[in-house]
């Protein structure tokens, strides 16, 4: 199982050996960067937690602390006897979502003490820890995806649960979802072992939730997996292990991965019952329109944003600030407010809807590095101040040119947070207006191109146009020295609270630069310098409002997200415009047809020479459900026992697509994402209909202009 | 067929030649199982030589049998008449239309310059409607279904390719294509030939026909194993019954084009550096290590670089004239150099093969200027490089009057380059078999795995926005390569 080291291994030991390097007054902190795109903690493991850390914890992932919890009970209980059931926690997702930390935390809590081989430095697969008011004893499998020893009878993740079962252990275990494939798909030999073969039904039943298929209950000698409490919620759920109708251990599984950091969920308190479920705390979700930031919390992760920000901005005052002329202050200044830092949430939460990813704690630290510092290097930062306080003095100074001036300011604004996230560091055209912008080393990732996907540059706040159509407005009568942001802020807090004093020198130098009875620009240089103010002033309006690209659709969706969550099923006109797209009607608009032998499965054209069968709407129902954080969408045919025929997730471009058909509007690009997967639909769709019953078949030939329409022949 | 008894080839492959219809592959496997017999009484004792559906251009050639029915015949007039009644219509006209539009819709011309069509092997009749004789119009083309049989044992396959095959569209009948459609087919096979071409059954020969190197069949990263292993997957029910039969034929037949250009290049690869390596001082154990590392990424695969730079035509051209080339020095050598068949039996055949041809060549020193020699005559392009070299390229490359229309080919080609940019369906397809459950998804790793068995190396980046683009993965950032690749079919 070495297809892959996660990145916690690798960084572990890093961990160590590299301490904090010590701040000087002519760098900026440094600390900030421990977090960022590939720094040295960005990963934990269940050894290397530390309190002391500059950084806040986050809120782990809803219901992963309270089945820690309930194992640490457990773990530091008296009366834990060997006879009783065993507690293990399965905490399941991808790298960086917080497992290991959590697993730290946990064996802090317990007090408990390592055994086994204490020698090695680098990451293990599984630790081992004595208890201290018991003679059981703490496994804690942190990677799998480091192979186990060689000692082990039964290879893999169902060959640990196995040993825990028969050492009669407390297991938490940090599994990678890769982790349950490949183990699944490597049951190919049946297992004489009651524990081997309840652990691979129990590994099974980890990942039923990856395709839906949850094991059937085997009752051999009284061995079996209870499943009590399922397919409520996606992301926590409980079973119970009989062996020769034993209980032999309780089982908790949570979802790591399923709960977006930028929402929030329902608060609960933890169960000292061991032996049931624990009362599940629900996603909730907030459409981005609708968050009245200065008023409440909605994102999980505002919080450590803010204290993160808060000893950022500390740090750089007692290393000596040039105040908030200084971008990067401004930054973490921003940041260190609770309804920006929201605001930020917000648009990151655009960003995850629109590209269907799903950021992790690591993503979430490396974008809020990002957005302060800009993609440095621990080298960058000493070399970055110095270069801010250059531009700062050169746009300060009554010598400078105008025109040096504005360049000044404008090379400093590029380092503000909301041109940071989208501009930093990505390869660009070059931009002849910045003529001494900031060098940063070309950075990419994942998470960037996600962000990248929401730049408001890209479509503007609410659909209805007014806000956009305002600043337009406001933009315009810039030249009349009647500067924007004076109205702006006063009708809007949240942009005066992202407002700083950085922000009004550069608005003046850039209003005192176009000025048009001023002599030394020519029109060219005063529309390309107003164009760039243009587009920085909208980023900061998007940012400051929470606004990502495409804000309505992606309020739409979260919208569509809380209906199905409430009434289990989509808002009629939705589904409609879904069904729309997968069954488009033919020219009589009366039914759908589609060919049977070609090799794509669209609607054939009227001139085409084809034999199609009708796929009646009526016969097949569209049911939405809510996994985690997406709304899954199912096809089943009637009066086929509910089977599912086609599956697919409502995303982003999806929903896109069904709004633009539903007013009418064609389409968007979005087709060119979607129209894979809805060609592949239709073939199943297609599929089924041939496979149903004859007598609800109906054909379709056209040859030539000539038709012919006929029913199945029943046979 | 038993193996020969001499052969110094290390795979034991036919030489191939362009293959026009990558469709022949399922007609031939058909007339395997029917047999020669059959397929003899069908030309009528001689009377014809091959089989072809259609005509394409104005030159017939009178002694190829053509079964596509021609409207305005007595043969149309009774297939008519078995739609009708099949299909219980009323009138005669609905019976004709639908009649026409099948004996049509089930003809395809896989390339422009195809002066024959094919018909599209949707059931067995259907692929008995020609054979690789008609569609090739030559008197001894290439025996594809050895070829296709030889890769699939060299993979492990279970049973044989072609009983693998028809078993599963037997099993199918009525799922992913409507009965009467298969009823219809079947009419125009009977029409066409005057008889029920399967009315004779078909014969249960098994792959010990075939060569099976022992030192082959443990490894996994081979083209020959993904084949075997593709075919077999999608030949389960599973697979069959979730599609439709269009839709599983192109599949099945992409699968075939890969797997048999792959396992030339494979086989170019292997023979030229085994032999140029024979004249080297090195370690057994190290050539044979970096050939595994170097036929993993014989091609690469990555967006970001311009089209020269991804250009794989010198790459397939330099293999393929060197590898035949030092496959004519093995063969002309026979006498000198140990037979590769007498190592099949062995875990370790390769290494102790070339260890045994490496002693002849220490002790000879003459045969170190003749492999030079060898090599030195890549330029000279033999016909047998030049057939190698169609099939693998033209199996790769995306067919048709447009090729964007193609969507199972692996390679483009715009003058004068050629480089790899899988179709939509191929990596669909590809990735989709990755998995041994068709419920369960298959992992990043996994497919890799599958490419790297190809020849392919390819960036992350590349492969998992093109992923996202077909909808088969969902952005799982951090996750790398256990991020999860949906199946095509629910």
């Amino acid at each position: 199982m070495n297809y892959q080291v996660e990145q916690e291994n690798a960084v572990s030991m890093s961990n160590k050996i590299r301490p904090i390097a010590s701040e000087s007054a002519n760098s900026y902190p440094r600390w900030i960067l421990e977090r960022a795109f590939g720094g040295i903690k960005v990963a934990d493991s269940p050894l290397t937690v530390e309190d002391t850390s500059r950084w806040p914890s986050g809120v782990a992932a809803p219901m992963a602390k309270e089945v820690c919890d309930v194992l640490a009970n457990v773990c530091r209980n008296n009366g834990d006897l060997e006879d009783d059931p065993s507690c293990f926690i399965f905490l399941i997702g991808g790298a960086g979502n917080g497992k290991s930390r959590l697993a730290g935390e946990t064996v802090k809590k317990i007090e408990a003490q390592q055994t086994g081989d204490l020698s090695t430095m680098f990451a293990q697969r599984t630790y081992e820890f004595s208890l201290k008011k018991s003679a059981r004893t703490l496994k804690i499998l942190n990677d799998a995806t480091i192979p186990a020893t060689s000692t082990q009878e039964h290879p893999g993740l169902a060959g640990d649960i196995a040993v825990a079962l028969t050492g009669r252990q407390h297991l938490l275990a940090c599994v990678n979802r890769g982790v349950l494939i490949g183990e699944v798909n490597s049951f190919n030999t049946i297992s004489k072992s009651e524990e081997v073969s309840i652990s691979r039904q129990l590994v099974k039943w980890l990942m039923s939730d990856l395709y839906n298929r949850p094991p059937s209950q085997e009752n051999e000698n009284g061995t079996y997996l209870d499943i009590e409490y399922d397919n409520v919620v996606s992301h926590y759920r409980f079973s119970k292990v009989y062996i020769n109708k034993n209980l032999r251990a309780v089982v908790h599984v949570v979802a790591m991965d399923e709960a977006s950091q930028l929402e929030k969920w329902e608060c609960g308190s933890t169960s000292e019952i061991i032996q049931q479920p624990l009362a599940c705390r629900k996603l909730i979700q907030t459409p981005i329109l609708e968050r009245k930031f200065i008023d409440d919390q909605f994102a999980m992760f505002s919080d450590p944003v803010v204290n993160a920000a808060s000893t950022y901005l500390q740090s750089i005052k007692n290393t000596g600030s040039i105040g908030e002329l200084d971008p990067v202050v401004a930054n973490a200044k921003v940041l260190s407010s609770k309804c920006c830092a929201e605001a930020w949430c917000a648009l990151l939460r655009g960003a995850e809807i629109i590209s269907g990813a799903h950021f992790t704690y690591r993503e979430l630290w490396a974008l809020f590095s990002h957005s302060i510092v800009g993609p440095a290097r621990v080298a960058d930062l000493q070399v970055l101040r110095k270069w801010v306080r250059q531009k700062v003095e050169i746009a300060r100074d009554g010598n400078s040119t105008s025109n040096e001036r504005v360049q000044a300011w404008m090379a400093l604004g590029q380092l503000r947070l909301h041109m940071n996230l989208f501009d930093a560091g990505r390869k660009r055209k070059f931009d002849a207006i910045l003529k001494d912008q900031y060098e940063w080393v070309e950075t990419t990732s994942e998470a960037l191109e996600s962000i990248s996907q929401a730049d408001p540059l890209r479509d503007f706040g609410p659909s209805d146009g007014s806000f956009y159509t305002k600043i337009l407005d406001r933009l315009a009568h810039m030249e009349e020295e009647s500067l924007p942001s004076v109205s702006l802020i006063e009708e809007s807090p949240l942009i005066k609270a992202y407002w700083t004093e950085f922000d009004t020198c550069l608005e003046q130098s850039i209003a005192e630069f176009i000025k048009p009875t001023r002599r030394g620009a020519t029109i060219k240089e005063r529309n390309a310098v107003f164009s760039w103010y243009a587009k920085y002033l909208f980023r900061l309006i998007s940012v400051a409002q929470g606004w990502p690209a495409h804000c309505t659709l992606i309020n739409e969706w979260q919208c569509a997200w809380c209906e199905v969550q409430r009434k289990h099923r989509l808002p009629n006109n939705l589904e409609n415009a879904i069904l729309g797209i997968v069954l488009p009607l033919d020219e009589s608009q009366n039914n759908t047809y589609f060919p049977i032998m070609k090799s794509r499965v669209s609607p054939p054209r009227v001139d085409d020479s084809v034999i199609s069968i009708s796929i009646p709407r009526n016969r097949f129902e569209l049911h939405a459900e809510i996994r985690g954080d997406l709304i899954v969408l199912k096809i089943t045919r009637i009066g086929n026992q509910g089977s599912i025929v086609a599956e697919t997730v409502l995303d982003f471009h999806l929903l896109r697509e069904a709004l633009a058909q539903r007013h009418g509007r064609g389409f968007t690009e979005s087709l060119a994402f979607i129209e894979p997967r809805i060609e592949r639909i239709r073939a199943s769709l297609l599929t089924s209909q041939i496979s149903g019953d004859a007598q609800h078949q109906s054909y379709k030939v056209t040859h030539k202009g000539a038709q012919a329409h006929f029913a199945a022949p029943i046979p | 067929m038993a193996p020969p008894e001499k052969d110094m080839s290390f795979f034991g492959l036919n030489r191939p030649e362009y293959i026009p219809a990558p469709e022949i592959f399922m007609a031939e496997l058909a007339w395997k199982l029917v047999g020669e017999k059959v397929r003899k009484e069908i030309l009528d004792n001689g009377r014809f030589f091959g089989i072809a559906y259609g005509p394409r251009s104005a030159k017939r050639k009178e002694d190829i049998r053509l079964t596509k029915i021609v409207e305005q015949t007595d043969e149309f007039t009774r297939y008519s008449r078995d739609i009708k009644n099949i299909l219980c219509l009323s009138q005669e006209k609905d019976a004709d239309i639908v009649a026409k539009t099948l004996s049509e819709e089930i003809e395809i011309h896989s390339s422009g310059k195809m002066v024959r069509t094919v018909a599209l092997p949707l059931t067995f009749e259907a692929a008995m409607l020609q054979d690789r004789y008609g569609v090739t119009g030559k008197r001894a083309p290439a025996n594809v279904a050895r070829i296709l049989e030889q890769v699939y044992a060299l993979g492990g396959g279970e049973k044989s390719a072609a009983q693998v095959w028809a078993s599963a569209i037997k099993r199918a009948s009525g799922q992913g294509l409507p009965t009467w459609v298969e009823r219809g087919i079947a009419s125009i096979s009977s029409g066409s030939y005057g008889r029920s071409s399967t009315s004779g059954g078909y014969s249960n020969r098994t792959k010990q026909d075939f060569r099976q190197p022992k030192w082959l069949t443990k490894e996994n990263r081979t083209p020959f194993f993904w084949f075997a292993q593709s075919w077999q997957r999608l030949c389960s029910d599973r697979w069959i019954n979730a599609m439709p039969r269009r839709r599983w034929t192109d599949w099945l037949t992409c699968i075939a084009r890969t797997g048999i250009a792959t396992a030339y290049l494979f086989e170019m690869h292997t023979v030229y550096r085994l032999v140029s390596s024979l004249a080297s001082d090195r370690e057994p154990g190290d050539v044979l290590e970096s050939l595994r590392s170097e036929r993993s990424r014989i091609f690469i695969w990555d967006e970001r670089k311009t089209r020269a730079e991804r250009n794989v035509s010198p790459v397939i051209n330099k293999l393929v004239s060197l590898g035949t080339a030092c496959q004519k020095f093995l063969q002309d050598m026979e006498d000198v150099f140990p037979q590769p068949l007498k190592y099949d039996n062995s875990p370790e055949g390769l290494s102790e093969w070339f260890v045994a041809a490496r002693k002849e060549v220490d002790s000879r020193p003459v045969l170190k200027h003749k492999i030079a020699e060898a090599l030195d005559s890549e330029n000279v392009t033999s016909a047998s490089a030049r057939n190698v070299g169609e099939v693998i390229r033209y199996s790769l490359r995306g067919r048709g009057g447009s090729q964007m229309l193609d969507l199972y080919g692996m390679l483009r080609f715009v003058r004068p380059y050629t480089w790899v940019e899988p179709g939509q369906e191929w990596l669909v397809a590809l990735a989709s078999l990755c998995s041994p459950q068709r419920e369960v998804p298959a992992r990043l790793a996994d497919l890799n795995v599958s490419l790297s068995a190809l020849g392919i190396s390819v960036s992350s980046s590349t492969l998992i926005s093109r992923l996202e683009t077909y909808g088969l993965i969902r952005s799982s950032h951090d996750a790398d390569d256990a991020i999860e690749i949906q199946s095509a079919f629910y």
